[in-house]
């Protein structure tokens, strides 16, 4: 962005100039902020001020229509389309219905979906401390690196690190939400009511109703975490990422669905799943036997199935280990960086380096860095609060 | 002459374009509902500018929609998605109030009716918390006339292209960008002089300059 130009402009310019308009939404312009554009510009401080006024107000309060409301007269728009068709064919009246019955049903699952998922993106990792958000929006934080929350089977109790018990008000079958988040450096572990456990892995979270509906279980991951799913033939247990769904019945498997990374993987450890992309609503998708690990990525919108040796090690994390698999630097640092929660700058030109082993966790940062420069040629130094990886 | 930055192209059209051409070409259905989806609450907002009958609305946003379906094969390839769907949406919103009321008094048309701030998206404690500086563009705003308080409503508020715009009024795109200037420009005199007159500009921009800077 070049600020010079910016030095002639008038209160109205500022208004029509795409980039201002960006800085006033809070996006940044070639990585300058709004604050930081107006310290560069002091004399025009006067006529961005009155800028950013008039900006806010054009614009108007907006109440969106529930996706339900949007759902059910999309069907019925696609409902005049069916009879257009088929309409002069009585005999296939019942068969129409039946399509339209479908389509109502489809329509409501994906509905459904979508509430989960907006209950996920309204709320953020705001705590140092794993946080259990409850369905009327009370947070509460839970210390320990590693913390614990436990349901009862009416999803009404629940302890926290099997020291304090919580009630909430008896939840309305898979109509509201919990949710625990899980910053840089934590991990938890979840019992749910359907007796299936999770471990939560730093830096995610994940969202399910209290107590499950009559029809499925379903849940909603953004990060990492490892299912033991309790066995129920009659309800299918769901777990849907931004790209993906794993349908299970009893099993136990890991889902890896950060949002900074453009690969998300689930890998089967028993049992049996099914997964499919989430776009293709109706499609049967792929099974996944044991040892065999499904890779979707988001750039190539693609879903790959790979053998994989030992399906332990990408679980390993619950336990304080980290499997590496012939990762390289860049990869191998980004994940140390999100269990410790530090930064780690890769300065090195040598990033073909591969490294396979197992990492113990439960050492310091710096330990793990030793580690890695004693069996590489990579050395790394303390920066501030940030560690940098050179030649 | 000054140069400023504008887009004149939105990138998530793009995505659409695709969908549309799926849609069109093999009767897509998650095309369709993907195109559906993405853009009710657009047409939703911008209808309830023209009228607080939320029943029309939602019919006009249906009766399009029903349209598309029923003549998909021959729709041609669009470009500008957006923008074709806001045109053909305020066509039909327009056709659907005009059914409902049969007389209209020339400055009752409904292209007429343009409402920056639509009573029943508002509450009354809002308008009581507004600032001087607010109420006065309110007041600004009122002034212009239905399409030109449309253009800044589109520019402004839906964040669409001067070449969405274009499309969706019928008008070129420098005639549109024209308009967009001259309102903003007014707007900013105007506002202005009603904040000189009520009271010391000087004192008004402190203010202003504590809130945005502190």
């Amino acid at each position: 962005m070049n600020i010079d130009h910016y030095k002639s402009f008038s209160t109205e310019d500022f208004i029509l100039d795409d980039n201002f308009s960006k800085l006033t939404k809070g996006q940044s312009v070639d990585g300058i902020t709004l604050d930081q554009f107006k310290a560069l510009l002091p004399e025009k401080n006067k006529e961005i001020a009155f800028a950013i006024e008039i900006r806010n107000g054009l614009t108007t309060k907006k109440k969106a229509t529930s996706t339900e409301r949007k759902a059910e007269m999309l069907s019925e728009i696609l409902h005049s389309r069916k009879h257009m068709f088929i309409r002069p064919i009585f005999r296939y009246a019942a068969a129409v219905l039946l399509v339209i019955g479908l389509g109502i049903s489809s329509l409501w699952l994906f509905n459904s979906h979508n509430d989960i998922e907006d209950f996920a993106s309204s709320t953020s990792i705001k705590s140092q401390n794993a946080e259990l958000i409850l369905a009327d929006g009370k947070r509460i934080e839970i210390e320990n690196e590693q913390s614990k929350i436990e349901y009862a089977t009416n999803g009404s109790s629940v302890s926290l690190n099997d020291s304090s018990k919580l009630e909430q008000s008896e939840p309305v079958s898979g109509k509201c939400f919990n949710q625990v988040i899980v910053p840089f450096g934590k991990r938890s572990n979840i019992l749910l009511s359907d007796g299936s456990r999770v471990w939560l892995n730093s830096g995610s979270k994940i969202v399910y109703p209290p107590v499950f509906n009559d029809v499925d279980r379903e849940v909603f991951l953004e990060g990492e975490a490892y299912f033991e799913i309790a066995k129920n033939e009659n309800k299918s247990f769901y777990v849907r990422t931004s790209n993906f769904r794993v349908k299970v019945l009893g099993t136990k498997f890991n889902v890896q669905a950060y949002k900074d990374e453009d690969e998300q993987s689930t890998v089967l450890l028993e049992g049996k799943v099914n997964i499919a992309k989430n776009e293709k609503l109706f499609s049967k998708g792929n099974e996944l036997s044991p040892n065999q690990k499904a890779t979707f990525s988001t750039s190539k919108n693609n879903l790959t199935i790979t053998d994989v040796e030992n399906a332990e090690n990408y679980i390993a994390w619950i336990y304080g280990y980290l499997p590496v698999e012939n990762q390289d630097i860049v990869s191998l640092s980004k994940r140390i960086s999100r269990y410790y929660n530090v930064d780690i700058e890769v300065k090195a030109k040598n990033v073909n380096l591969r490294f396979s082993g197992k990492l113990d966790l439960k050492d310091d940062p710096k330990r793990i860095l030793d580690a890695l420069s004693t069996i590489s040629k990579l050395k790394y130094k303390e920066q501030g609060d940030k560690f940098v990886i050179y030649d | 002459m000054k140069v400023l930055s504008i887009n004149m192209k939105s990138a998530t059209d793009i995505n659409f374009s695709e969908a549309w051409e799926l849609f069109i070409s093999k009767g897509n259905d998650e095309a369709f509902s993907m195109i559906y989806f993405n853009h009710y609450d657009l047409l939703y907002y911008i209808g309830l500018k023209y009228s607080s009958d939320i029943q029309i609305i939602e019919d006009s946003i249906q009766n399009i929609f029903t349209y598309l379906l029923k003549n998909r094969n021959k729709l041609r390839h669009v470009t500008n998605v957006r923008g074709y769907l806001l045109k053909s949406f305020r066509r039909q919103l327009f056709l659907d109030l005009k059914k409902q009321k049969k007389h209209f008094l020339p400055n009752e048309w409904p292209e007429n009716q343009f409402d920056y701030f639509n009573s029943t998206e508002q509450n009354i404690t809002e308008k009581e918390e507004l600032n001087e500086l607010q109420q006065a563009l309110r007041k600004s705003l009122g002034k212009l006339t239905a399409r030109q308080q449309e253009i800044i409503y589109l520019r402004f508020d839906c964040d669409l292209s001067y070449e969405e715009i274009s499309t969706i009024l019928e008008i070129s795109v420098d005639s549109c960008y024209k308009s967009v200037y001259r309102s903003i420009k007014a707007i900013k005199v105007d506002v202005e002089q009603m904040l000189v007159k009520s009271k010391n500009m000087l004192l008004m921009f402190i203010s202003l300059l504590k809130r945005n800077f502190s």
